[in-house]
């Protein structure tokens, strides 16, 4: 006990005042103040990315102009994705990771809490450099998220924006990442090994390796659209020698990759969720480990899978197809995890119970529709139609975002002390789920069907199922307020969570008082 | 009660080597992200991927047997937005016996009030025969100059190898001419575009 005082004396003094009101804000470097105000700036930014996407479902609900231009649409588009994949999926899991990596491994704090509060407070300016760039002459960019030249070399002004804002984004994820794994390498409790790490932070870990190998990449690859645009480079450009299919090679080393940052932490909260609410602990722990550790290896040799249609020669195509379709493996083995933790469980079904179970039945369908994809073959075919934003959407949406929402009812009453509203989350949940497969389902049957992407203007034979994808976008849309209202409902009052909150939660974080203090162990736990 | 697990200023010290180590592990990824551009045109080079035809010697040329065979090529030219040029083959289509040596001409002319200054790009269609097209002298090997008004006659030396299949019958070589900088193609990268052996 004395040694522990001693160790976290000098934190305590430091923080001793608590700065209260914006100050304390801004100067934090307590991982929970840190985590909420990621999870806070992800939700903010999740309507922001929705609404800017509603605005096209709109338009896309009968054939021809309406509402925007296609300029505008296109524009809505690209920024709707970096939005949310940059904006809302990545900083809402630094956001659980800040939150309950050091709960889970018995430390007080993050590692370098200094950078943590570095890392958060990067995101808000890149983000208003990036969508201040709408309101530019010209508008904000509309190549599409992926950036390919030449198209993208056509944004005006906005160009340079955007690049600084990815530099940013990237500066701080890598920071993020470093701090991550700065605290699970470090600050585990006496006797948490390896093995015995929860799941989420393992997944976390392993997120994390990824970010710092790839986000660098994404950074040199807009740095030489950069300066072929404006310093006479020729990377991309084929009249100085340089190729245009170089870039997406370069930003599908990073893309691929960056798939499984987005999705990783959402596996790892299922895999925390599953067992609480299965009252039985995770089948093949294990072998989950290795998966995740297999899917993320795999992932940097998988990249051109998304260029198929580029003229790649036939090895090439072969080589990539093989090693795509091989991901299915381990993926398959978390799968069957999942099932097997739930097999003869004593399950019940609170909301993020509900959500994660959605989450294994519906990331699987995203994950079918991506094993499509990888047929090189068939996949002439389905690029750039619906059926790849159908793909893609049920695995970041009804994945990830499932994932993420799960994890959200599951920790709330931990981290606010307070029972969320059952009933408002159960009533979210099957708004949500009903209305998202209303939404992308159609956009299957589009894509095969041969509707393109990212084109505000469609043939008349696709109006039905763009109209009931609407009318899903529309509901999906607005059952999110439900949501906001939960989460608001919960912070202000509601039902005393006790300590363990839900009956089946195994884990450090459940030993702590809801809510917990603000330095989280101050003395290491005992782990058994 | 059992002892944490470090003193806290060794805390310190490893908490700052992982930091470190990770930071200079991230800034090497970006250099990775530049070095994947040679990386890539070795490998190109190396497998022939991604290659539009081939540059052969002269000797080379001379020492490609004839078959006989004859195939039709047609020739292309286009100019890309903003160049205000003149650009067509003096001959639209020739034929060609495999494995000998063949000229001809393309003539440009500026028709505007400036020098300026174009690079031609070519490509072979059907694709898969690019390969066998081989150029022993081409205008699109550097940048072309011309002065208001002036007009040039642009030679392609070329054979076309008697390895093509048997289904090829016709190709067709075109040409597009690009607005360039002369400073910035010859200073940026004019090694990675004769090492590549576009021509």
């Amino acid at each position: 006990m004395h040694d522990a005082a001693v160790i976290t004396g000098a934190h305590e003094e430091h923080h001793a005042e608590h700065p209260s009101g914006l100050k304390r804000w801004l100067f934090t470097t307590n991982h929970k103040d840190i985590g909420t105000m990621y999870l806070v700036f992800a939700l903010a930014m999740f309507f922001v990315g929705g609404s800017m996407i509603l605005v096209n479902r709109a338009e896309l609900w009968e054939p021809g102009l309406q509402l925007v231009d296609p300029q505008v649409f296109n524009m809505l588009t690209t920024m709707h994705a970096l939005v949310m994949i940059f904006g809302v999926l990545m900083p809402a899991a630094v956001g659980f990771a800040n939150w309950m990596i050091p709960m889970m491994v018995g430390a007080p704090d993050m590692a370098l809490p200094r950078m943590n509060n570095l890392s958060f407070w990067l995101l808000p300016f890149a983000f208003v450099l990036l969508l201040g760039t709408m309101l530019m002459p010209g508008g904000g960019p509309a190549g599409g998220w992926t950036m390919y030249p030449p198209l993208m070399l056509q944004t005006g002004a906005a160009l340079p924006f955007v690049i600084f804002a990815v530099h940013i984004m990237g500066v701080s994820s890598v920071l993020g990442a470093i701090n991550i794994i700065a605290t699970i390498l470090n600050m585990r409790a006496p006797g948490m090994t390896f093995m015995k790490l929860p799941l989420f932070v393992w997944t976390w870990l392993i997120t994390a390796f990824l970010l710092i190998a790839t986000m660098p990449v994404l950074a040199g690859a807009v740095t030489m659209l950069l300066t072929d645009k404006y310093f006479g480079t020729s990377f991309f450009n084929a009249a100085g020698g340089g190729d245009p299919i170089l870039f997406q090679h370069v930003f599908w080393f990073f893309g691929h990759p960056e798939v499984y940052v987005l999705i990783l932490p959402a596996f790892g909260i299922v895999s925390q969720i599953l067992p609480a609410f299965s009252r039985k602990p995770l089948f093949g722990y294990t072998s989950m480990v290795y998966a995740t550790a297999a899917i993320a290896f795999l992932s940097f040799f998988v990249w051109a899978h998304h260029m198929f249609t580029v003229g790649m020669p036939l090895a090439g195509e072969l080589f990539f197809m093989y090693a795509t379709m091989s991901i299915a493996v381990p993926t398959g083995v978390k799968v069957f995890n999942w099932m097997a933790t739930m097999w003869r469980g004593s399950l019940s079904f609170e909301t993020p119970m509900l959500f994660a179970v959605s989450f294994v039945l519906l990331f699987t369908i995203g994950g079918l529709s991506g094993l499509m994809l990888a047929i090189t073959a068939v996949d002439f075919q389905y690029h750039d139609t619906y059926f790849v934003v159908a793909h893609f959407h049920y695995v970041l949406v009804t994945g990830t975002l499932f994932g993420l929402m799960g994890g959200a009812y599951f920790w709330l009453p931990k981290w606010t002390g307070h029972m969320y509203d059952e009933r408002l989350g159960q009533l979210h949940f099957w708004l949500s789920v009903i209305s998202v497969n209303v939404l992308f389902f159609p956009q299957h049957f589009l894509g095969l069907a041969g509707m393109p992407r990212r084109i505000p203007d469609y043939a008349t034979q696709f109006t039905e199922f763009n109209q009931i994808s609407t009318i899903g976008g529309m509901v999906f849309g607005a059952s999110q307020l439900i949501f906001l209202y939960v989460v608001y409902k919960c912070i202000r009052g509601g039902a005393r969570a006790d300590d363990r909150v839900w009956e089946g939660a195994t884990g450090l974080e459940w030993t702590l008082s809801s809510p917990p203090p603000y330095h989280s162990f101050t003395s290491a736990p005992e782990v058994r | 009660m059992s002892a944490a697990p470090s003193p806290p200023e060794d805390r310190g010290r490893s908490h700052r080597r992982v930091a470190w180590l990770l930071g200079f592990a991230a800034i090497g990824m970006v250099g990775f992200a530049y070095a994947l551009v040679p990386i890539y045109e070795v490998f190109c080079e190396y497998t022939g991927l991604n290659t539009r035809s081939g540059v052969i010697s002269e000797q080379e040329a001379s020492a490609l047997r004839g078959t006989g065979r004859r195939v039709l090529l047609e020739l292309d030219s286009n100019l890309n937005d903003g160049l205000p040029w003149r650009f067509r083959p003096e001959r639209q289509k020739l034929w060609l016996r495999l494995g000998e040596i063949n000229e001809f001409v393309y003539e440009v002319q500026n028709l505007s009030g400036e020098p300026l200054t174009g690079r031609a790009l070519p490509s072979v269609t059907p694709s898969q025969a690019a390969p066998y097209v081989k150029k022993l002298q081409c205008f699109c090997f550097s940048p072309v100059d011309l002065q208001p008004g002036e007009h040039k006659r642009l030679a392609v030396r070329m054979a076309v190898s008697p390895e093509l299949p048997e289904r090829f019958g016709e190709l067709t070589l075109s040409y597009t001419f690009y607005p360039s900088e002369p400073t910035a193609v010859s200073a940026t990268r004019s090694s990675g575009a004769s090492g590549k052996g576009e021509s």
